[in-house]
């Protein structure tokens, strides 16, 4: 699969969506949803936003929710300011850690942030501009 | 099964059931594979490989390893979570809180064995 990557001086606004693994090192504001995919905030990077993703891995800081099909993984330089819910946890040591976690089988992102999905319709739900 | 508080200066290995308070202020707790314990826990490290509810204040470490269910609050300077462990609740972790001086003693054992 492609890798996106978000470099350590870009910032970005919104909700960032798609098909491929993403690599945070710049900073995010608003959501990711890649419930496909695979994100990884690198040490520089910076979110503050919820994140829905099938694998999630946290170098550097996240402020918001994070729904994981898959696999969370914290990382000892990383911090999670936020409720956390995912099938696999791992927490390495020297990770810092303020939120809820919660092992769940299936994490349902409805259940874990609702307020999010209405927020932001999928891109499938949105009018084509061609007819 | 033991019902009650207990508090100690030594290193405690839980193995079987406990139900109440455990403060071991200056020395380690480590909740054995076949422990189930529904407490409140000071202690200088915890080590999970059972089942623990209640609340955890580790004031060094808690590790909680892929065969641990873990429910409650913990709040530490230093956790690790194996993958495979099963949490449910709030988690406080951080290296801003202090460390006490780390002390070497013999751990008392309590085996599933000395129930009845």
């Amino acid at each position: 699969m492609k890798t996106a990557n978000i470099g350590e001086s870009v910032r970005f606004e919104g909700t960032l969506s798609g098909l491929e693994d993403v690599v945070v090192d710049g900073e995010v504001k608003g959501s990711i949803r890649l419930p496909e995919c695979s994100v990884t905030i690198g040490p520089s990077g910076r979110i503050d936003a919820d994140i829905e993703a099938r694998n999630v891995t946290v170098l550097g800081r996240v402020t918001g929710n994070i729904v994981c099909l898959e696999r969370m993984r914290l990382c000892n330089s990383g911090s999670i300011d936020g409720d956390v819910r995912a099938p696999r946890i791992l927490i390495e040591d020297g990770a810092v850690v303020r939120g809820r976690m919660d092992v769940v089988k299936t994490p349902s992102s409805s259940e874990a942030a609702p307020q999010t999905k209405s927020a932001f319709p999928s891109t499938q739900a949105l009018p084509s501009a061609d007819s | 099964m033991l019902i009650g508080t207990l508090a100690g200066q030594e290193d405690v290995f839980i193995d079987g059931t406990l139900e109440g308070t455990i403060e071991l202020s200056d020395s380690d707790l480590t909740i054995g594979p076949n422990g189930n314990v529904k407490a409140n826990i000071k202690a200088r490290k915890i080590t999970v490989f059972g089942r623990v509810t209640g609340k955890m204040f580790p004031a060094e470490r808690i590790e909680i390893l892929r065969t641990a269910t873990v429910r409650g609050t913990v709040k530490t300077p230093r956790i690790v979570v194996e993958e495979g462990a099963v949490i449910h609740g709030k988690i406080e972790s951080g290296q801003d809180m202090n460390f006490p001086a780390a002390k070497q003693a013999k751990p008392l054992i309590i085996r599933q064995e000395s129930r009845g």
